[in-house]
This record gives structure tokens, sequence and C-alpha cells, in this order.
């Protein structure tokens, strides 16, 4: 019986060879008992992968991220090792944001939306829950009420309550997303975000300094980096037009 | 950034890596440790260790497997000093438990605190087993290097941990009579 287990184990983890997968399979046809196993370790196995996973989209604690940012700013450490070059004057996030976006890092593709918005609400100042900008969701974070109605209803370019909606986009699985910037806050955000039945689901933010926040009315082209490269990751074909973005506008983006 | 221009990783790549890997090394921790506040310590210790010891990693090889070495030491060492201090959790009971910060349906929390409680019942090494093969991914070739034991060894606990574990969820499972 630990024998049969031991085989079905490794089918699961997939580290039968195709001789030995084909002869299980073969067996596993006129066996019930063996099928009835194999589903019951099966399932326990999904139900605990599912429970870890969830670990995965929680935000990560700032005083975890806190570690490197000590690391990164610390005169001493940067000048023994000479990696201070890039660190003088940025920000933790600024520096964690060019290191994500800007320098195309492999590392990009691990790193989901969840992660992002979870890093930068650890570097925040903590809001008021009535003034939130955004709060978390099943699958990561949504825009709260004074952002989504700017981003269901705002048109592009116009600025309203220190809300500018800067453009949408169509995104390459066929929903839509705008690209905005938010100056009236304690820390101005650029960011973008897509329309999803839940609501808008952050995709990206990133913090500005208040001198850029006030240059924004100028197009897209001044959007920090680490927005950019997530917009060019994302973006199917060119921006919407005005008049496209009215027809979603009165459809609901659907 | 490139990859192949030193020998060794210098202290950006290290930071680099970590950024990216700092969800699955939550997960990693969680599943060794299970509760949240002590799994985020032995994530933490990890960190601090691997940022002193930059140098030894090597980038032709798995960050994550590094990592996962790195906190499977530190994690022996803190049940070998709670052992001396006589088991005393980070804290109380009701904390004890890892919920997932989702939406915390009633199916969720049920299943989550079922699959919480069966872990905690496994030995320690089974449990390090399932951490790196079920929930990690790794190879069983990869999961028996960062636990430095024989394949036979790492295949036979990993077929007892899964034993107890499939009868654990199941009972719990469909007992809805217990609440």
């Amino acid at each position: 019986m630990n024998t049969d287990d031991q085989t079905l184990i490794a089918y699961l983890d997939g580290e039968l060879d195709s001789q030995q997968r084909e002869a299980l399979e073969a067996a596993l046809q006129h066996d019930p008992a063996l099928q009835a196993r194999l589903a019951a370790l099966q399932d326990s196995d999904e139900r605990i992968k599912a429970h870890f996973d969830a670990v995965l989209e929680e935000p990560v604690p700032a005083h975890l991220l806190a570690l490197l940012e000590d690391e990164a700013a610390g005169t001493s450490s940067g000048a023994v090792t000479g990696q201070g070059a890039s660190s003088t004057g940025a920000s933790w996030s600024e520096q964690l944001m060019e290191l994500l976006g800007f320098n195309g890092w492999r590392g990009w593709g691990a790193v989901t939306a969840a992660l992002l918005a979870g890093v930068l609400i650890g570097q925040m100042p903590r809001q008021a829950a009535d003034d939130a900008i955004w709060l978390a969701g099943a699958d990561g974070y949504y825009a709260a009420a004074e952002l989504a109605s700017a981003l269901e209803t705002q048109a592009s370019g116009v600025s309203e309550s220190g809300i500018q909606v800067t453009m949408s986009y169509r995104e390459d699985g066929g929903g839509y997303c705008r690209s905005f910037v938010w100056s009236a806050v304690a820390q101005p955000l650029a960011g973008a975000a897509c329309r999803t039945d839940a609501g808008w689901r952050m995709q990206v933010l990133s913090p500005l300094a208040p001198e850029q926040a006030a240059d924004y009315r100028l197009a897209g082209s001044a959007l920090p980096p680490a927005v950019r490269s997530q917009i060019e990751a994302q973006i199917d074909g060119a921006p919407l037009s005005a008049e496209q973005e009215q027809l979603l506008m009165q459809r609901e983006w659907r | 950034m490139q990859l192949a221009r030193r020998q060794g990783a210098t202290l950006a790549d290290v930071k680099a890596e970590m950024v990216a890997a700092l969800p699955r090394l939550r997960r990693f921790a969680r599943a060794l440790a299970g509760h949240p506040a002590d799994a985020d310590d032995l994530v933490q210790l990890a960190m601090e260790r691997a940022l002193t010891r930059y140098a030894q990693w090597r980038p032709e090889s798995k960050f994550e497997s590094w990592m996962f070495g790195i906190m499977r030491n530190a994690w022996i060492d803190e049940i070998r000093s709670r052992q001396r201090r006589g088991w005393q959790s980070a804290d109380d009971e009701d904390e004890a438990l890892s919920l997932p910060a989702l939406d915390g349906s009633r199916e969720q929390v049920e299943a989550g605190l079922s699959v919480q409680q069966a872990m905690a019942l496994l030995p320690d090494e089974q449990r390090q087993a399932v951490a790196l093969v079920l929930v990690e991914g790794l190879s069983y070739k990869e999961a028996a290097a960062v636990m430095d034991v024989p394949m036979g060894t790492l295949t036979s606990r990993l077929a007892r941990a899964r034993d107890a574990l499939q009868r654990a969820l199941s009972g719990a499972g469909s007992g809805s009579d217990e609440y």
C-alpha cells in the first residue's frame, strides 16, 4: 500500500518517467480502489496548495521591506559595496519602482499587481477609512469611492477634485483600463486600474513628487516609469479616443 | 540586469531577487511555521542572514532554493531554542491560526483552518518536505538538496505526510457536525 502511495504521489508531483506514468495510468483503468485513492490524495493536495497560495496575495508587511530599504539607503553599506550610486535622494519606493519597472528587470513577471499595491501601501501614511484610495478585495486592490467614480465617469484630460484620468486603453485580455494622477492627497500618486465586475482593480501605483503632480496637464508622457511600463505591457492597440470613451461610459465599461 | 558578468552575486542582485521572491518566501514560511507572526519573523531572520552572506548565492542556482535552505536552517534553530525554553507560541491561542487576508467567507475560513491544523499535526521534517514539494513546487531533487537528505528519505517523508494530511483533511472536511 505504501509503495502504491509513493507511486501515486510521485505521479501527482510529476516525478514519474514516461514509462512509469504509462504503467500507472494503465493500472488505474482497471482498479477503482487505486482511482479513489488517487482522487483523495489529489483533493487534499489541492486544498493545501490553495490554502498557502492565498499568502501570495497578501500585502508584504512593511517591516520586511524596510530591511531592504535600510540596506539600500544606508550610507555605509552603499559605500562598502559600491552599489550606492543610484540610491542618493531617491525614496525606497522610487528605487523599487525603478527596479521593478524601468530597468526591464527580468523579475517583473513574478511581481503581481497585488504585491505592488501592497508594497506601496506599506510605504504610505495610513489613511483614514473614509478617504481611502483603495480597498483590499478578494483578488487584489480596488479603487475606493472617489477614485472609482472618477474612473467610471470622468473624461480623460479633465481634472476634477484633484483627480485627473490621463487616458483609457483596452487591455490585451479584452477589458478596459485607465491611468490616472491623483494630486489632492498627502502623497500624490499615479497609477492604472482595470474595470472588472468587482470594480476598478489596481494594476500599478507609483508615488509622485508634488511638483510632478502639479504638472500633469500634458499628455500621459510624463507618467512615472512603473506606470508607463505597466501600460506598455498591457495595452492592446492605441489609447481609446474621446468618442470611444464616451460610449464605454454609457455602457459602464462593458 | 545582466546575468553573466560576475562570479558571485552582488548585494543589489540579492535584494532584487528578494523583492520578487518575498511573496513566495512568506508562503514557504507560513507552511513551515503556521502562525503568521511566527512565519514573518522567520522570513525576517532568513532575509537578515541572506543579506549578510549575499556573496554565497551563485546566480546560476535558483534564488528561492538558496533562501529556502537558509529559512529551513533558521526554523530548525528556532525550534531548538523553543524546546530549550519550553514551547511558547508567539501569541495567544485565538490568533494561532492563519487566516488568509482574503474575503474571509465561511467556506474559505473553514477550509483554511483545517489545512492549518492538519499541517500543524505533522512532524517537522515531514512538514518541510510538504512545504518544499507541494506548496513551493520544487522537484524531488531540489527539495532533497535543500533538506540535505537522500531522495529516498524525502520520498518516504512525503508519502507519510501526504497520507496523514489526506486523513486529517477528509475527516475535518466532512465534519460539519463539529462547529
